[in-house]
């Protein structure tokens, strides 16, 4: 057998920006690519990058064409495509009620004076923080991994061995000699490390996967965990802030026509804060059991048993013997720096960026 | 009598836990049976004894069909969790001296190659040519410096990472904008000491090149 070709044989997997063979291919060249798109396309494809937008050096402009991602603003936000825009619902929820806080009550709480002008301070405070975790963890990166790192051979249409549909299981630091499982992303082609998952509406493998939230479209992972807890943490606290002192405004009048805006405000706040307090009550939860919501959902056996999954399996090698211990190293994990930040440049021909044909195989063990 | 019976069965329970015991190996392997051996022109199949453990890969980190793409390999040193679960951390042992290693006794960990497969040569083992241009000592300080780093910037509990975690809930996320300007992340020093490691004569002459961590996201280091 002799050795394998791979450019012969696999031209059609070749990233755009090998200019190499452009013109051999027939290709336009970047000269070329400059004259027919215009500026204004540039400049519309920094604002909103889809996947259509012409591979350039910038990784937000290739990353759509292998993932579910869209960026804005040259790379500096993203969000998911192809999924419902619950993220902009949300955002009208969040600003909705500061709007009317900041016309009908503001003013009149801080003329009530003692004390009242820190709950108006106070209240903002966690608003605004509550707004700018939202956005951190809707349009940051949630820590996904990089493509074809583990590519085992580039013949035979990028094959598989069967060894690598096996799932590794590899002795842990815990105590009691539990294991870890590791599994190779066919999609992603990388040895997974424990926790990371491939999500399928971002068509990407994201670090320590908590799950993909609709609410926010984007994955919570490593890299946004902590940034979705403060939110939901922000948004039960700047709620019951405003129930506060709105109740209080409500207490000081005696006509309750005037404060038709303040009872709108209590009743919209008991029941949006619902929601993310369930919520923040099960990631306390689920942290303390040393789960992220993703094993727990793959623990959980049956409806009837949800109270059950929330103690650490007797198999979790990440398991830190407390309760403290084990919300601590999840709530609190460091974000590390972006491996597949949107805003580097790449060189040409990297990996990464290329789409590798899917494997089929009925080999699976 | 009683006693005696149930030390036994325990020690054989022990030693039947200690032989399913998980050990550590290098991942990235794969074994081949269908290879053209040394000396010969023609692809044939060998027994499972004879397969080939195929320890170097395609240099993903250049262009496809470039010239370095059919100059260079890559060996991939995995992660391993012995010592932290939550903390990248890469073998210190070059491949082939893992715990459940395949060993070839006669080769005395050195690699020999016994086949050849899609165009590149492999051993029977898991020691991979890049034994031959390191020494383990050598090979085991590398990783090690490579750890310290990610070690420091990976422990939930440093100071550091509390501090930086408040500080950027209290000032609407703006914090961590500021302090990656102001402190250098150990990640990133980390990406400077593997950039003067590959500058080094020690490297430069060997024709050896340590990939970014960051680049190949912290999964495994070549």
């Amino acid at each position: 057998m002799t050795e394998c070709v791979p450019e012969q044989a696999h031209r059609q997997y070749r990233n755009p920006r090998v200019r190499g063979n452009e013109r051999e291919d027939g290709v336009p060249g970047e000269q070329e690519l400059k004259t027919h798109h215009s500026r204004f396309r540039y400049v519309l494809e920094w604002v909103v990058t889809l996947d259509t937008a012409v591979p350039d050096a910038v990784n937000y402009r290739s990353m759509p064409r292998v993932s579910n991602y869209v960026f804005f603003l040259g790379g500096r936000l993203r969000t998911v495509s192809n999924t419902s825009a619950h993220s902009v619902l949300v955002l009208t929820l969040l600003v909705v009620p500061a709007v009317l806080f900041s016309i009908f009550e503001a003013q009149m709480l801080w003329k009530f004076g003692s004390g009242h002008g820190t709950l108006v301070v106070l209240f903002y405070y966690s608003w605004a923080v509550c707004l700018a975790s939202f956005i951190r963890s809707a349009t940051s990166d949630p820590g996904v991994l990089p493509r074809n790192l583990h590519v085992p051979t580039v013949c035979n249409d990028f094959e598989l061995p069967r060894e690598y549909y096996n799932m590794i299981t590899l002795p842990s630091a815990h105590p009691e000699g539990r294991t870890v499982n590791l599994k190779y992303c066919t999609t992603c082609r990388i040895w997974r490390p424990p926790r990371a998952s491939h999500c399928p509406s971002c068509d990407a493998c994201v670090m320590t996967h908590d799950h993909h939230c609709i609410w926010i479209n984007n994955c919570v992972g490593q890299r946004n965990y902590r940034y979705f807890l403060t939110f939901l943490t922000s948004s039960v606290v700047s709620a019951i802030l405003c129930i506060i002192g709105c109740a209080i405004h409500v207490s000081k009048v005696s006509h309750l026509r005037s404060t038709v805006v303040a009872i709108l405000l209590i009743v919209y706040c008991v029941l949006i804060m619902c929601y993310p307090l369930i919520l923040l009550l099960f990631h306390i939860f689920a942290t303390s059991s040393q789960q992220t919501t993703h094993e727990f959902l793959r623990n959980l056996t049956s409806k009837k048993a949800i109270l059950h999954s929330f103690s650490s399996s007797r198999t979790n090698p990440f398991d830190r013997g407390s309760r403290a211990r084990n919300m601590l190293s999840l709530a609190c994990q460091p974000r590390g720096v972006s491996v597949m930040s949107a805003r580097e440049k790449h060189p040409t021909g990297d990996w990464r960026f290329l789409n590798l044909p899917q494997q089929h195989s009925f080999e699976k063990i | 009598m009683d006693s005696t019976l149930a030390s036994s069965s325990s020690r054989k329970d022990l030693e039947v836990s200690a032989s399913k015991q998980a050990l550590f190996f290098n991942y990235h392997e794969f074994s081949v049976t269908r290879y053209i051996d040394i000396g010969d022109t023609q692809e044939t199949e060998h027994t499972d004894d004879q397969a080939l453990c195929i320890t170097h890969f395609p240099n993903v980190y250049c262009a496809l069909g470039s010239l370095q793409f059919r100059e260079t390999r890559l060996v991939r040193i995995p992660r391993r969790f012995e010592f932290h679960v939550d903390i990248p951390e890469f073998s210190t042992q070059l491949p082939g001296q893992e715990p459940a290693a395949l060993v070839n006794s006669a080769t005395n960990k050195r690699f020999v190659a016994r086949g050849i497969y899609q165009g590149q040569v492999y051993g029977l083992s898991s020691v991979s040519p890049l034994s031959g241009h390191l020494s383990d000592a050598e090979f085991q300080e590398i990783v090690e410096t490579v750890n310290a780093f990610l070690r420091q910037a990976y422990t939930c509990t440093s100071k550091q990472n509390f501090v930086n975690a408040v500080l950027d809930t209290l000032t609407f996320h703006l914090w961590n904008v500021m302090a990656i300007r102001m402190f250098k992340s150990p990640l990133l020093a980390l990406e400077d000491y593997v950039r003067v490691l590959n500058a080094s004569p020690w490297f430069y002459e060997r024709k050896l090149r340590l990939i970014s961590p960051r680049r190949s996201g912290y999964l495994s280091v070549c």
